[in-house]
């Protein structure tokens, strides 16, 4: 009777836990907060009368970790407050992984109210399942081209624009000029060609240091010549013809050399692995964003930004501000309204003052806005822009023009090149055939 | 209703709620990879994955048997981890229970520190042993150059010798696995030990003819999960070479395809999971082979 009784008590239980486990508590996920976008205008998730529209973003940081994360938060916010009484409520929300938030959402066939991609690229699917906003005719409308800048080229996709991206992603170089001199090298404004790099690099080594960081590093000097080489190939989908092309032959072999004779141990598949090196002195140049500047306050050595050889550099927009189809009109309006206003001159300069970011606005002057503070991130910052923005070659980065799976492939090939006595011809044979069926 | 019946419905009962979730958590996800391995679903139709026309159906089994790069590398790697986790980590966990069980001298203390790293996720320990790799800094690095000074590469990325440096990254964190064999070892009545010391059974004999048989049931156990977690590995291949210098393993390029390819190819991905099902189903009913052919001549030995 006893085992009987307990039986029952634990088999009531089983049912009880799974069907609590299974029920039907809402709480506020992304997930539940879309099927409300979704629904009619009048159904739409509301505070009282107003509606509301959520913008995720991932700036979670505590101030104290990264302060940066703390200024856009004001921004979302001030914009909040100034619409706290209109007809949509804007409700910024933070979420650590965003670009999951999203995609999670475009396998079901929806897409959260707002999202800032935050330079990852808007997953296909919600294009091509057009679950996003075109919003290249409110752009022209507003007349914003030059707000948006090279958003409105670079993010064009078959004429229309679906994302803006208010920072821009610019990859440049860091070098160290004291180890350059003490080391007799070509400094980066020295230098016309690849060679004249690789010629540089065996100085420094010689000197005792070593020249890069490569891997992630050197895929973006691969990326800038082959732009050099072949703007066309770079501005658009990775085709076979391109693979096997004599300027994909030419940027991965110089690269792939330049990188053998650096050492695999100064490659990864992470350029922030290397910072620690180059502020310390061990690494002369560190291939990595003009975001960067503030990683040198109060370092002796001289810093200097750069651009990679022949004039090149890298400009991406990747995703930023993109905007759910299904949105109702009151709420599609504050949205483009947002847009607005992350683009305007006010936010923008906010964003190279104290982000410390490249604005995509073009009508900011940034070495005017540099000269009127007293912070040297903020000039480091200025003159790392100006010389990337002012480059020959400006092109998109590989994981944007040709998918960040080619982009993961073309890290690791070189990052294998590295080490030392690997045949770079049959990588690069290895490479070809991986890409051609990649893209297959 | 009878004494039988009533048991009947109890136990049904009991059962139901365990059916249940694993039709709906097990069962169902099986079904749909299986299912949409024969399907074209990427970025261009996510929710409505459709079957291929009756002839191609095998489009993403031919796409990925014959044309994507990554596979049979991965499926070579995965194969020897599992071998190796039956291989070294199995031995290993095996001589560990027994020597704790012996009672010895600090015998506990060295089961809780041999059991910690298991209570640590394998990406915790995956961004541990990237600092010990670490060509600049990390210690195994100096200890090769102290034997060979000319070595400067990136032990991650040599090929061959990466494979082993992911080895060691998971193949001695056994902890859990050492304390099930060890709860069957305790389990062993002691009238045992004392007959086969009266046959002269003393030493490593009693091990070999005593112990190890007694716990060969627990020993499959083992080796399946061994086998199955060195299968599966991702986290680490991940964190130490995200798939560079030929490391890929067969989860790694599930991911690489379902998530990193910017076209979403979810039944590229399932396909290869299917493929991974299948291959695990096959590696279990090996290890059942050998246990119980184990079985068999152990009976024939008795007749």
């Amino acid at each position: 009777m006893k085992k009987k009784l307990i039986s029952m008590v634990l088999a009531l239980t089983l049912v009880a836990g799974m069907l609590t486990g299974c029920g039907g508590a809402k709480e506020e996920t992304p997930a539940a907060d879309n099927a409300a976008t979704e629904a009619p205008a009048e159904e739409a998730e509301a505070t009282g009368d107003q509606e509301v529209l959520k913008f995720y973003h991932a700036y979670f940081h505590e101030e104290s970790e990264w302060p940066v994360a703390a200024v856009m938060r004001d921004i979302y916010q001030q914009f909040a407050d100034a619409h706290a009484d209109g007809p949509v409520v804007f409700e910024p929300v933070v979420v650590e992984d965003v670009l999951q938030v999203a995609t999670n959402e475009i396998a079901g066939g929806e897409f959260p109210d707002m999202v800032d991609f935050a330079g990852n690229e808007v997953p296909l699917a919600a294009i091509v399942q057009e679950l996003v906003v075109d919003l290249k005719p409110y752009i022209d409308a507003e007349g914003l081209q030059s707000k948006v800048g090279i958003n409105y080229t670079m993010n064009d996709v078959d004429g229309k624009v679906y994302t803006v991206h208010d920072q821009l992603t610019t990859l440049g170089l860091w070098y160290n000029a004291d180890l350059y001199e003490a080391a007799g090298a070509a400094t980066p404004d020295q230098w016309a060609t690849y060679e004249d790099m690789a010629t540089a690099m065996e100085a420094l080594r010689a000197s005792g240091v070593y020249g890069y960081n490569a891997g992630q590093g050197s895929e973006r000097l691969f990326n800038s010549y082959m732009a050099v080489l072949d703007a066309e190939a770079m501005a658009n989908p990775l085709t076979p013809e391109v693979i096997n092309s004599e300027a994909f032959v030419t940027a991965f072999k110089t690269v792939a050399a330049m990188d053998q004779a650096n050492g695999s141990a100064h490659s990864t598949n992470n350029a922030g692995d290397f910072g620690a090196d180059f502020t310390e002195g061990k690494c002369a140049t560190w291939m990595n964003g003009v975001w960067a500047a503030g990683s040198f306050n109060g370092l002796e050595a001289n810093i200097l930004p750069g651009i990679y050889p022949c004039s090149g550099a890298i400009a991406a927009t990747g995703g930023g501000l993109t905007i759910s189809a299904s949105l109702s009109d009151a709420q599609k309006e504050l949205a483009l309204e947002f847009l607005k206003y992350m683009t305007s001159d006010e936010v923008q300069t906010r964003i190279f003052l104290e982000v410390n970011a490249n604005p995509c606005n073009q009508d900011l002057d940034l070495e005017a806005l540099a000269e009127g503070v007293d912070n040297p991130t903020v000039k480091l910052l200025a003159q790392a822009c100006s010389l990337a923005n002012s480059a020959d070659s400006i092109t998109t980065n590989t994981g944007s023009a040709w998918g960040a799976d080619v982009y993961t492939a073309i890290i690791n090939k070189l990052i294998e090149c590295s080490v030392e006595g690997t045949d770079i011809d049959a990588k690069l044979a290895e490479l070809q055939s991986e890409l051609i069926a990649l893209i297959g | 209703m009878n004494k039988k019946s009533n048991r009947t419905i109890f136990m049904t009962l009991f059962l139901l709620p365990s059916c249940l979730c694993f039709l709906i958590f097990y069962a169902y996800p099986i079904l749909q990879i299986l299912v949409t391995s024969f399907c074209k679903w990427d970025y261009t139709n996510l929710k409505n994955p459709t079957f291929f026309p009756a002839g191609e159906l095998l489009t993403n089994y031919q796409y990925i048997l014959t044309q994507y790069p990554y596979f049979w590398e991965a499926l070579r790697n995965s194969l020897c981890w599992a071998l190796v986790g039956v291989v070294i980590q199995v031995p290993l966990t095996l001589v560990v229970a027994i020597v704790i069980s012996k009672g010895l001298k600090f015998s506990k203390f060295a089961r809780n520190v041999y059991i910690v790293p298991s209570v640590i996720s394998s990406a915790a320990m995956g961004l541990v042993f990237l600092q010990l790799y670490n060509a600049r800094y990390g210690p195994i690095q100096q200890i090769i150059q102290k034997f060979n000074p000319e070595f400067k590469d990136s032990i991650l990325l040599v090929e061959g010798a990466n494979f082993w440096a992911i080895v060691c990254a998971y193949v001695f964190f056994c902890g859990t696995t050492a304390i099930m064999l060890l709860g069957q070892i305790h389990g062993i009545a002691p009238e045992l030990y004392e007959a086969a010391k009266i046959d002269g059974a003393t030493g490593l004999k009693r091990e070999l003819y005593v112990t190890i048989p007694l716990v060969k049931p627990t020993i499959k156990t083992v080796t399946t999960m061994a086998a199955t977690s060195g299968f599966l590995l991702y986290n680490e291949v991940f964190f130490l070479t995200n798939g560079a210098a030929g490391t890929k393993s067969i989860s790694f390029i599930i991911r690489e395809l379902a998530i990193t390819s910017s076209r979403t190819q979810y039944a590229r991905a399932n396909t290869i999971g299917a493929i991974q099902i299948v291959i695990g189903l096959i590696l279990v009913g090996v290890i059942n082979i050998i246990f119980s052919e184990s079985k068999v001549s152990q009976k024939g030995g008795k007749a």
